[in-house]
């Protein structure tokens, strides 16, 4: 009755202490938790009032001047608005300590910015007129001298600096009525005056307005809203720290208490014990002398005492034993009933054990009393004989059964292991006796599992299990193991036995299986099973997940329900021979899905025989390859085609060709080749960037591929450069005919994003065999082909002709005679003069290069310049020009009044060979031309690059004085922003537009435009090519002054012209010379 | 969530500044630490029409980056041809102002986004339509869920839109290279002109790194606006319309000066298309006197040494 009650009262403390435990956890996370939140909130409040502060003093510091700029400021409001939007959220998810008091520091806070955002205004208002007012006292100082005027405004101002200082009443009322004094004083007219009082009075308004919002704004007490905030949150925490320390002191008592217990618990624990000890040993001595046989012999070895039992100890003893019997008398009596007679004397004080012809055997013990008695212990230890007997051989069938044996206490310490034990789990008995099992523990059996088991054994009944185990070597092990009570004589419960059998390989086999279970299940390949017949008979959720039939689909159908019809029935029997010929199969197959989509698979297939050698399954396994199927015919795609356009590259292009013609060779066809460049793609890729650029090549495409038959080819060889293969054509004519369709479609406006763009192409066409045998001539020809269309003037087409190569010929000729017309000094100069019609005078004049060829004679620029460009001459021959026209301007100009200048037109190639301002510079003083003499003509195309190389080199020249002129203005392609970004003074409007003037309307409205954009930025227009009465009516109509053309005079020698400047401008000569041309 | 505000209270040092020239202009430092797939996904969004009612307006319909990040009309067409009533400031430094709009109603960028989105004459959308239609889009569904953890909602485009706003910042002007020391970096035209802006008081309200976006200013310190051009709307009462308090009647968040030369027209009516005329009216109204055109032609070239550099915006 003792033992559970003392039980329940050890286990009461212990629960008690795990609940304080469990207490303690919680409240420490809590608490860990709490002071995290208190860090971050402490340091938000910190820093908002450090960004108060700052904001405070930046105030300051614009209010006193001292800072120019509100960046800093900004940046505080934004921060102070991220950091309360910060502790807000942290107030709403931890704790609700100061909510009102945060809504009423942000209320504070927000009015605080309202006001600052009024200091900044008038602040700026302030700095204004500081700025202003000196420079304004300074222009009058300068002009008013010594006056008294200049004496007062000068006292005015120092006074109102010194208020603007040191505010205070006096100094302010001292500025009032100095500058009252000079209201009543002052002339309307004297606007400097004027303009002093405005903004000094501006600056008194905007100081005191100053002073009365700072007052306002440091009147907003945000600093204490933020100390109360940090007085609340600290008080929260406070209070937080307070109820935890409660929390703390009172787990501390119960802890104390539960300890206390516990020890007494344990006190009287050990009390009870060591009573309960003493009496069970009285109990057993008790019971020992009764159930033994008992005699106490006296020092005469007579009988002196004897119990029940040890007369029972013998038959003959019932009769013979009584007071005064000696002991030899009862061993003589016996003695003839000894199975083995004792050899010699007995000893006495030894024990022996004796076994009689009645079949007992007893154990004796005969010891000497103090008194020199004989004391004898007779145990009758026949059954234990007889046990022991029979355990010996239990234990001979327990040592050597094949399952492994643990005998354990009820404690679970092992007190038996057998060999068999020893062998599977590697340790020997001596290792494990006294150990609990759990020694072989592996931690793959759960506590519940163990839990379990002592219940059902502690219960008395057997438990059946398995046990994964670890043997000594670390190898775990799996054992199913039988676990029983081994009870005493009462039917207690004394020890355990366990009864455990390695069964690791039947795991293992079993695991194995799962595990093939699981790969079926899990794989992404498509798993299939069928019987002999080729009967489905088990496929896997990769199957499904492939082909789209479910399983009872598909279980009992053949698999050639997902045949595609694609392959013959040569490949089924080729796959059904190998199959019975080696027993698998592999191969790529198509399939069809069950949405009837036609899949590529790579397909194993092995064929499963049984112990007789007979196929019982087939197995196949396969796995969805259209993914890298595609990957291959993109990889062969990305080689062979242009990604943009998804044309065919060059590569792929030169393949064709090369089939082409040999297709062409063999069938006798008419092949054509055609080069198509994009006009002025550069341009849209330029302006509109390379994006716009791209997505306009794919339209390109487009219609490329709208022109022609399927079977032409039509490639993209890079950059803006298409080319179209015509595998057969009829005649020559088809193919102009394709080329003109080619043009006329990309003529047509294309949209991109927002853009409208109009391009144009210009084609090469070659023709196979005609104009070439081989690929690499017939490309040559066509490239030039179209060389020559782009330069015969674009948006046109032109065949390969012996002409072409002949012009080649020409063209390498005058290459070779440029290089050495400069120093031949084949080279001259005219000059067109330019006009202003109503004034009716020259006023400035265009050089205009001229080339006397030794053998063609007379060359224009248009037929050499360009040439000259690309050889890299246009350097030195740039700058023989200039050199030559301003000397010559200097010569015509000399003596005349007004002067007339000249103009010379750079090419852009010369920005990069070498036309320095230095070199400008050199040239004008060697002339001795005044700069401003002397207009640079430059093109469009330059300031479409726009570069900042461009810019500078173009201020650069503009700083030596030369004026800058757009020729050709309007040809261009781009948004007018260059007008603002160069320094140009003059636009030239291109003759183009002028000759149309008075017929199409286009062309008048986009003249008039351009000479209101050159008012507009305050340019001067020239017109250039101005032939007719009606055009020059026009433009003076318009308002253009300046004009250069045959109406006034055709291109002059640098003579022809002094002399008509001499002659005081447009004489009678010049309008005469003007009518025989009208009349031409 | 701790956590979360943890990181949240770490912020970056300001970038140290001593080196650079003290004047009351800052230059414009390279926006970083922004992140990439938001920034792309922004960009992304930007440009995508489906923000608007009938999927024809876009962000950068009104905002068209090459150009300036405006779209140089008086006030920008809306959906269906509607026609605003306010001229469109440029995108570009947006993340360096006060405070967005002309009126500076909205805190943030990111405020910012759900206004012209509702806005009948602008986007007309409501963030129910767009999220419907966004989220047909595959593709920019993944998008989003890679740079976001919560995924696409209304926050978190506009957070993306903000992020990429925040990218648009335009360094490297030939001005903010004479800031850093560059002497060679202006033209003496563009420092002339620059001296004038300052003496001229032009710089009280234009300063920063904006130079101007900063703060507000009543239009008309010196002298009656409205009154001279007379047709006052609704429009014109500027910040009024967000305080309702009287004092800020006709007063505008001053804008940026910084892409000022690609931007016309000027002021918050457009009221001027000619750079040369902006100057000289604001200093008829802000600074109550006259600059002579030589000196306004001087200021224009300090202007155009402030545009800066970005890969979007042509050059």
């Amino acid at each position: 009755m003792k033992a559970p009650r003392l039980q329940w009262m050890s286990l009461l403390p212990l629960m008690l202490l795990l609940i304080t435990m469990g207490l303690a956890g919680y409240w420490a996370v809590e608490r860990t938790r709490e002071l995290q939140v208190q860090e971050v909130t402490n340091d938000i409040l910190h820093r908002i009032k450090q960004h108060d502060t700052a904001m405070d003093k930046d105030v300051l510091r614009i209010t006193s001047l001292q800072l120019t700029h509100y960046d800093t400021l900004v940046e505080a409001v934004h921060s102070l608005r991220a950091l309360q939007e910060q502790l807000a959220k942290l107030q709403d998810g931890h704790y609700a300590g100061a909510g009102a008091d945060l809504a009423g520091y942000v209320a504070l806070s927000e009015r605080k910015i309202r006001e600052l955002e009024r200091l900044k205004a008038a602040s700026a208002g302030l700095n204004n007129t500081l700025q202003y007012l000196p420079t304004v006292v300074a222009q009058l100082l300068r002009r008013e001298r010594d006056s008294a005027l200049a004496q007062r405004v000068s006292v005015m101002f120092s006074n109102l600096l010194a208020y603007n200082l040191l505010p205070d009443p006096a100094s302010r009322t001292r500025v009032t009525k100095a500058i009252g004094f000079l209201r009543s004083e002052t002339s309307p007219d004297n606007a400097v005056l004027q303009n002093i009082i405005i903004h000094s009075d501006a600056n008194l308004r905007a100081r005191d307005n100053v002073y009365e919002l700072l007052r306002r704004f440091q009147d907003i007490p945000t600093a204490d809203a933020i100390a109360q905030l940090q007085l609340a949150h600290s008080h929260h925490f406070e209070k937080q720290t307070e109820r935890s320390d409660r929390l703390s002191f009172v787990l501390f008592i119960v802890t104390a208490l539960t300890l206390g217990s516990l020890a007494y618990t344990m006190r009287r624990l050990a009390t009870a014990r060591a009573n309960t000890e003493s009496a069970w040993r009285q109990l057993h001595d008790a019971v020992e002398s009764i159930s033994e046989g008992f005699a106490l012999f006296d020092a005469q070895r007579r009988l002196v005492l004897w119990n029940q039992p040890y007369k029972r100890f013998h038959p003959e003893l019932s009769q013979l034993v009584n007071h005064g019997v000696t002991l030899d008398e009862i061993n003589a009596a016996t003695l003839a009933h000894h199975v083995d007679p004792p050899q010699g004397n007995a000893e006495i004080g030894g024990a022996r054990i004796i076994r009689y012809t009645t079949g007992h055997t007893y154990l004796i013990s005969e010891s000497r009393t103090s008194d020199g008695g004989i004391a004898c212990v007779h145990v009758d230890i026949t059954e234990r004989q007889q046990m022991e007997e029979k355990l010996r051989e239990m234990v001979q069938a327990v040592e050597q059964s094949p399952a492994s044996v643990i005998i354990t206490d009820l404690k679970g310490c092992i007190e038996y292991v057998n060999p068999k034990f020893e062998e599977v789990s590697g340790y020997h008995a001596e290792e494990v006796i006294g150990q609990n099992p759990r020694v072989l523990k592996s931690g793959e059996t759960s506590t519940e599992e163990y839990a379990v088991l002592w219940a059902t054994i502690a219960a008395g009944q057997e438990w059946h299990g398995e046990f994964h185990n670890r043997r000594k070597n670390g190898e775990l092990y799996w054992e199913a193991a039988t676990i029983s009570g081994i009870r005493d004589v009462e039917g207690n419960i004394v020890r355990y036995l366990a009864v455990k059998e390695d069964i690791s390989e039947r795991k293992h086999a079993e695991e194995q299986l799962r595990l093939a279970a699981k790969v079926f299940e899990k794989t992404t390949e498509a798993v299939i099973v069928t019987d002999a017949e080729n009967r489905i008979k088990a496929v896997n959720p990769g199957f499904t997940q492939i082909t789209g039939y479910s399983v009872q689909e598909v279980i009992g159908r053949n698999p050639g329900l997902l045949a595609s019809g694609r392959h013959d029935a040569h490949f089924y029997r080729k796959m059904r021979e190998s199959l019975a010929a080696t027993d698998s199969w592999e191969g790529e197959i198509w399939n069809r899905r069950k949405n009837g989509e036609i899949y590529p698979e790579w397909l194993s297939i092995a064929a499963i025989r049984n112990d007789e050698g007979e196929i019982i399954e087939y197995i196949g396994v396969f796995s969805d390859i259209t993914r890298r199927k595609e990957a291959e015919r993109k990889i062969q795609w990305q080689a062979n085609y242009d990604s943009l356009t998804e044309l065919p590259n060059r590569s792929l292009f030169l393949d064709r060709l090369s089939n082409a013609l040999n297709t062409g060779q063999r069938e006798g066809w008419l092949c054509a080749l055609m080069f198509i460049d994009l006009d002025r793609f550069k341009v849209v890729n330029d302006t509109l960037g390379h994006t716009v650029g791209d997505k306009l090549l794919q339209q390109v495409g487009h219609r490329l591929l709208e022109s022609v038959r399927s079977n032409d080819t039509v490639a993209r060889l890079g950059g803006d450069e298409f080319t179209i293969i015509l595998q057969n054509v009829a005649r020559e004519d088809n193919a102009a005919e394709v080329a003109a369709k080619i043009i006329e479609r990309l003529s047509e406006p294309f949209y991109v994003d927002e853009h409208e763009i109009h391009i144009g192409a210009s084609i090469g066409i070659t023709f196979y065999p005609r104009d070439g045998e081989d690929a690499t001539t017939l490309i040559r020809n066509a490239d030039l082909s179209m060389y020559q269309a782009k330069e015969a003037g674009r948006n046109r087409y032109h065949f390969y002709t012996q002409e072409l190569n002949a012009r080649l010929q020409s063209r390498m000729d005058l290459e070779r005679d440029l290089r050495h017309a400069l120093a031949h000094a084949e080279f001259f100069l005219e000059y067109q003069p330019i006009v202003s019609s109503s004034a009716d005078r020259v006023v400035s004049a265009e050089a205009l290069v001229r080339w006397n060829h030794p053998v063609h004679g007379r060359r224009e620029p248009g037929s050499f310049v360009p040439i000259a460009e690309e050889l890299g001459l246009i350097g030195p021959l740039g700058e023989w020009v200039l050199r030559t026209a301003c000397r010559e301007c200097a010569q015509w100009t000399l003596g005349v009044d007004p002067p007339v200048g000249v103009s010379v037109n750079v090419s852009s190639r010369q920005f990069k060979l070498g036309l320095t301002p230095e070199v400008i510079s050199d040239i004008l003083d060697a002339s001795g031309l005044p700069p401003h003499l002397l207009t640079l003509e430059i093109t469009e195309s330059l300031l479409l690059e726009e570069t900042e190389e461009a810019l500078a080199w173009l201020d650069a020249i503009k700083a030596t004085g030369v004026r800058l002129s757009i020729d050709d203005f309007g040809t261009g392609y781009s948004s007018l922003s260059y007008l603002k970004r160069f320094p140009v003074d003059m636009l030239k409007i291109d003759k183009s537009f002028i000759s149309g003037v008075a017929v199409n309307p286009d062309d008048a409205s986009l003249v008039e435009a351009i000479v209101e954009l050159a008012e507009n930025f305050k340019l001067k227009a020239v017109a250039e090519g101005v032939e007719s009465q009606e055009q020059l009516a026009f433009l003076r109509q318009k308002h253009c002054d300046l004009i250069q053309g045959f109406y006034y005079s055709r291109p002059l020698t640098a003579e022809a012209l002094r002399v008509l400047i001499a002659n005081g401008g447009l004489g009678s000569g010049q309008k005469r010379q003007r009518q025989e041309l009208g009349g031409a | 969530m701790l956590a979360a505000l943890l990181i949240g209270t770490a912020q970056s040092a300001p970038v140290s500044a001593s080196s650079w020239r003290d004047e009351p202009i800052r230059p414009i430092v390279a926006s970083s630490a922004l992140d990439a797939s938001r920034v792309a996904l922004g960009e992304r969004l930007f440009h995508d029409p489906r923000l608007s009612s009938d999927d024809t307006i876009s962000c950068a319909s009104c905002h068209w980056l090459p150009e300036g990040g405006s779209d140089r009309r008086p006030s920008s067409i809306g959906i269906k041809g509607a026609v605003g009533n306010i001229n469109s400031p440029t995108v570009f430094n947006s993340s360096l102002s006060v405070a967005q709009f002309w009126d500076g109603r909205a805190r943030t960028l990111e405020s910012q986004v759900s206004e012209p989105l509702h806005n009948p004459i602008e986007m007309g959308a409501t963030w129910d339509q767009v999220l419907e239609k966004l989220r047909a889009d595959a593709a920019l569904v993944e998008q989003f869920q890679r740079a976001y953890p919560e995924g696409m909602t209304a926050s978190t485009i506009a957070d993306a839109i903000a992020t990429f706003e925040r990218s648009l910042t335009t360094p490297d002007s030939p001005f903010d290279r004479w800031l850093a020391g560059d002497d060679d970096a202006l033209t003496p035209e563009a420092k002339e002109g620059y001296r004038l802006f300052k003496a001229y008081g032009c710089a009280a309200c234009h300063q920063g790194a904006n130079v101007g976006g900063n703060m507000f200013e009543k239009l008309g310190t010196m002298g009656d606006y409205f009154a001279d051009r007379g047709g006052v709307t609704k429009m014109d009462y500027g910040r009024y319309n967000v305080t309702g308090d009287e004092a800020d009647r006709f007063v505008f968040k001053v804008p940026s000066l910084r892409l000022v030369t690609l931007t016309p027209p000027y002021f918050h009516d457009a009221s001027q298309e000619d750079l040369g005329e902006a100057i000289t009216t604001m200093a008829r109204y802000q600074l109550g006197r006259t600059i002579d055109d030589a000196e306004v032609e001087l200021i224009i070239r300090f202007l155009e040494s402030l545009v800066g550099r970005h890969e979007m915006l042509a050059r």
